[in-house]
């Protein structure tokens, strides 16, 4: 099963954005849903980033909100404030925040584990301080409004071309998705896997410890400067309030209940999670509560998130087969003999 | 004859613990150097100042004609050490075939940017088959490294450390654990490397190997050299008999 | 002015202290941080409420009370937050379900008592003249209280046998369990100390304070009180965590606005300057 699935995971991939693409417009009938489905593909941008950070190079970060409160304050900046064209506000808004992660990532990374994720709580703190008390420049606790749409040319994308955007940001998703699968199938991914798993057998298999940290450091809060941007373009406002800690730790849940080790299932963690409380609006009162165990459940008994549960269940899928088969054609089942 | 890592008057204390004093110690190309001594000798401790896991207090180490000193652990390693590990150090969470690629990798050197558009590499595949027959198992490459035996992790570790095509390789302590056939495999793997020219220090406690492999033995005792020698010779040196043989009585 | 913003920074620091010592002990037993600790200090703050208030029982009962509900709940939360993940291969599934505790336990406790701030009566009402000013009573008795805790958890793991057994069995389960030391009872033990401290700083400062969900961002400051103190040590997240309170409360004189930025730069510091805090030993890498 496995293997088949492997096999045609292209051709699968393929069929999933087709049908995610006709079908999403009757799926989701109403404006309001479509606000929140964009926003939640906006998510799963950042949290692409923790799946770098987190998923291959094992470093927990709290930095996510951070990071994309700057790309969407400086993307409110560009446009609102200096009027600067939409398309080249959203490019300077994520190189500009590459350039200060490499300061940040260079300076935060000397510190290890937990030190880091403490280091990087700090640093998102703070910055929700000057976002939410820094008038001039965020506006303070109103915030930056009257964001323009996306001009893309052919087409302007704000909230009343919501379906539009919709599939831009699903490009976007799909492209950044393939690119996080392409790395982690060359030497960045496994040399970040190694820095995730023994610094020691990293550094003797001559990884750069330091640096690969700040790499992937910078690509994740490039993404989330990325959906940071886009967030500002689709809502319209950017407000101190999107990028708190708590938020930082929603990215993080969201990142692990997909599975944090698998592209797909982290984006779909992610729609499911920002879909799921519109669409259990009954639950209104409960659902935070509900949900708060259910993370606790699901770290206990599916670790590796959704993404980890199918694949388990696939491979164990493939053993009993395997077993049949070699039952039948051998008759016993193969034992694996090594004295050691 | 072809020195290739050369240790002089290396010193390294942790506390109060010498753990190597004044070593003065030689490997040469395509050549087996044995490293014995008594448990908590600093046999492993060298082997982690050479890699570059710990800093020496002093003494020079010299690998391939350069002062390597102070030369951090991945650039060292990417001169050309390579090293197995006592407890096999593999990516527990990631499949057996990117750990091993990691050894490629290291091999290619083509940095991150160029091997993200594809720049093709060494022949991983052709590689890996030729020392997979030596060892003389299969494994499926996709299962998690945790899943197959200790034994075979070990020999692995060895395989990965051939595919970087050091020019030292350290290997600490490869027969522990394993059966005769597997240990007549990594003797293989050993010999390979000798007919690669690579310069091998070989850390182990099972003396029939060592006796029958290594070309010299360094004999260490509380961090100290106490001998340095033919395999003959060290057998028939009182000091090391009393030192390290002596102990059993 | 100088003087009342000391007290007021030393009381403050010492509810970020009580949190801090019960992080610490987490940490030095399971290595592991829990994020829902402010959410803890939050329960005591409604509990305190429910027993004081609501059940118009006095404070040394409605103490006693909270104290004994938080080591019931310790056990619990053991159990079900960390006990079923303590060998995941993924250690970061630990810090991720701590953060599911901190949702679940907020919602809790406002589907409880409801989303509005709610005033609890001081425990020792009036206030001292002090220099011109005037200092409320709640603030010395929060002291004392703290000062009494501090002793206790400092003589309890580093003097008295029994803690020190407990930590030495934390550091090496495997040589605890062959010499007999159950591995259960030490983390239970140690997971209900840890809570019962959390909650008796919320009890303490729920009448200065409105109890309200909010009081769960107090945990960001204990963080940063552990991490300048030096991470590891009950002696220094004491020490870093009055610190932090008194940090705070002096940067009134430069700026209010920016307060919480002041702190968190202060720990930015620290950690890029001298990362193994005041207190802490050198980290060293371990091959």
């Amino acid at each position: 099963m496995l293997k088949i699935l492997n096999k045609y995971k292209w051709l699968l991939l393929a069929i999933f954005s087709v049908v995610f693409i006709i079908s999403v417009p009757s799926i989701v009938p109403n404006h309001y849903l479509r606000i929140v489905l964009g926003n939640g593909l906006v998510y799963v941008l950042a949290v692409y980033g923790l799946v770098v950070m987190l998923g291959m190079g094992g470093q927990v970060t709290f930095s996510t909100a951070g990071m994309m409160g700057i790309g969407a304050f400086l993307t409110g900046i560009f446009t609102v404030k200096l009027g600067l064209n939409s398309v080249l506000a959203l490019v300077c808004s994520v190189i500009l925040t590459g350039l200060f992660s490499l300061f940040i990532g260079a300076a935060l990374l000397k510190l290890r584990g937990n030190y880091f994720a403490f280091a990087s709580i700090a640093f998102t703190q703070v910055l929700y301080m000057i976002f939410r008390n820094w008038k001039p420049v965020t506006g303070g606790p109103d915030g930056i409004s009257n964001i323009p749409a996306l001009d893309l040319g052919f087409i302007q994308l704000n909230q009343q071309t919501v379906m539009e955007f919709i599939y831009f940001i699903f490009g976007l998703a799909l492209i950044c998705g393939l690119l996080l699968y392409r790395v982690r199938k060359t030497s960045l991914g496994r040399s970040l896997e190694s820095v995730r798993d023994d610094e020691i057998a990293a550094n003797s298999l001559g990884v750069d410890v330091y640096r690969t940290k700040i790499i992937a450091f910078i690509i994740a809060s490039m993404l989330a400067a990325l959906a940071g941007s886009l967030f500002a373009f689709l809502n319209g406002y950017v407000s101190s309030e999107t990028f708190t800690f708590e938020q930082a730790g929603i990215y993080l849940i969201m990142a692990m209940l997909g599975g944090i080790n698998s592209t797909v299932g982290s984006f779909i963690g992610t729609i499911t999670l920002t879909i799921l409380p519109e669409v259990l609006r009954d639950l209104k009162d409960y659902f935070r509560f509900i949900y708060g165990i259910v993370v606790i459940i699901t770290m206990i008994f599916m670790p590796m998130g959704f993404a980890g549960l199918v694949k388990s269940l696939l491979t164990k899928l493939d053993h009993k087969f395997k077993k049949k088969k070699e039952i039948v054609t051998t008759g016993e089942v193969d034992t694996n003999g090594s004295d050691s | 004859m072809g020195l290739i890592l050369e240790l002089n008057n290396v010193n390294k204390r942790f506390g109060g613990v010498v753990a190597a004093n004044n070593v003065n110690f030689e490997v040469e190309k395509g050549k087996i150097k044995g490293l014995i001594g008594p448990n908590g000798a600093g046999k492993t401790t060298l082997l982690n100042l050479i890699s570059g896991i710990y800093d020496v207090d002093d003494g020079k180490i010299i690998f391939d004609g350069q002062d390597v000193t102070n030369v951090p652990a991945h650039k060292r390693a990417r001169m050309g050490i390579g090293r197995t590990f006592q407890t096999p150090r593999f990516l527990d969470r990631s499949s057996i075939e990117d750990n091993l690629k990691l050894g490629t990798d290291l091999f290619d050197q083509m940095g991150y940017i160029n091997s993200f558009f594809g720049k093709k590499g060494s022949d991983y595949q052709h590689e890996l088959e030729d020392l997979m027959e030596i060892v003389g198992f299969e494994v499926n490459w996709d299962d998690e490294i945790s899943s197959i035996p200790y034994g075979q992790r070990k020999m692995l570790e060895i395989v990965r450390c051939l595919l970087s095509y050091p020019k030292v390789m350290l290997v600490d302590e490869p027969a522990a654990g394993l059966n005769k056939m597997e240990i007549e495999r990594v003797v293989d793997l050993l010999n390979l490397g000798i007919s690669r020219d690579i310069g091998i220090v070989l850390i182990e406690h099972r003396m029939d190997l060592v006796m029958s492999v290594c070309s010299s033995i360094t004999v260490l005792n509380f961090g100290q050299v106490i001998c340095d020698s033919i395999p003959e010779e060290v057998v028939n040196n009182e000091e090391v008999i009393e030192a390290y043989l002596g102990r059993q009585d | 002015m100088i003087l009342q913003l000391f007290i007021t920074g030393i009381s403050m620091g010492m509810v970020y202290a009580l949190m801090a010592m019960g992080l610490i002990l987490i940490v030095k037993a399971v290595n592991v941080m829990n994020f829902a600790h402010g959410q803890i200090f939050m329960v005591g703050g409604y509990l305190g409420y429910f027993f004081s208030n609501q059940l118009g029982m006095n404070s040394l009962v409605s103490f006693i009370l909270t104290i004994l509900a938080l080591m019931v709940f310790g056990v619990i939360y053991m159990f079900t937050v960390y006990w079923p993940l303590r060998n995941a291969s993924w250690p970061v599934t630990v810090t991720i379900s701590t953060l599911g505790a901190s949702i679940a336990l907020t919602e809790a406790v406002r589907l409880i008592w409801g989303p509005f701030a709610l005033k609890v009566a001081p425990i020792v009402d009036g206030s001292l003249p002090l220099f011109g000013s005037k200092l409320q009573y709640q603030y010395v008795f929060l002291i004392v209280v703290g000062v009494v805790c501090i002793v206790f958890v400092y003589n309890l793991f580093e003097k008295f046998r029994v803690g020190r057994v407990m930590s030495a069995a934390t550091q090496d389960s495997y040589a605890a369990e062959l010499m007999g030391i159950p591995i259960v009872l030490t983390v239970t033990a140690t997971y209900m100390i840890s809570l019962a401290l959390s909650g008796i700083g919320g009890w303490l400062s729920a009448p200065l304070f409105l109890v309200s969900q909010t009081l769960g961002n107090f945990a960001l400051k204990a963080f940063a009180g552990i991490v300048v103190g030096g991470f590891g040590s009950v002696k220094g997240a004491v020490i870093g965590s009055i610190m932090i309170g008194l940090i705070e409360a002096y940067s009134i004189i430069i700026t209010t606005t920016y307060r919480d930025a002041i702190v968190f730069l202060v720990l930015i510091l620290v950690l890029l300057f001298r990362p193994q805090g005041i207190y802490g030993e050198e980290i060293e890498e371990k091959a």
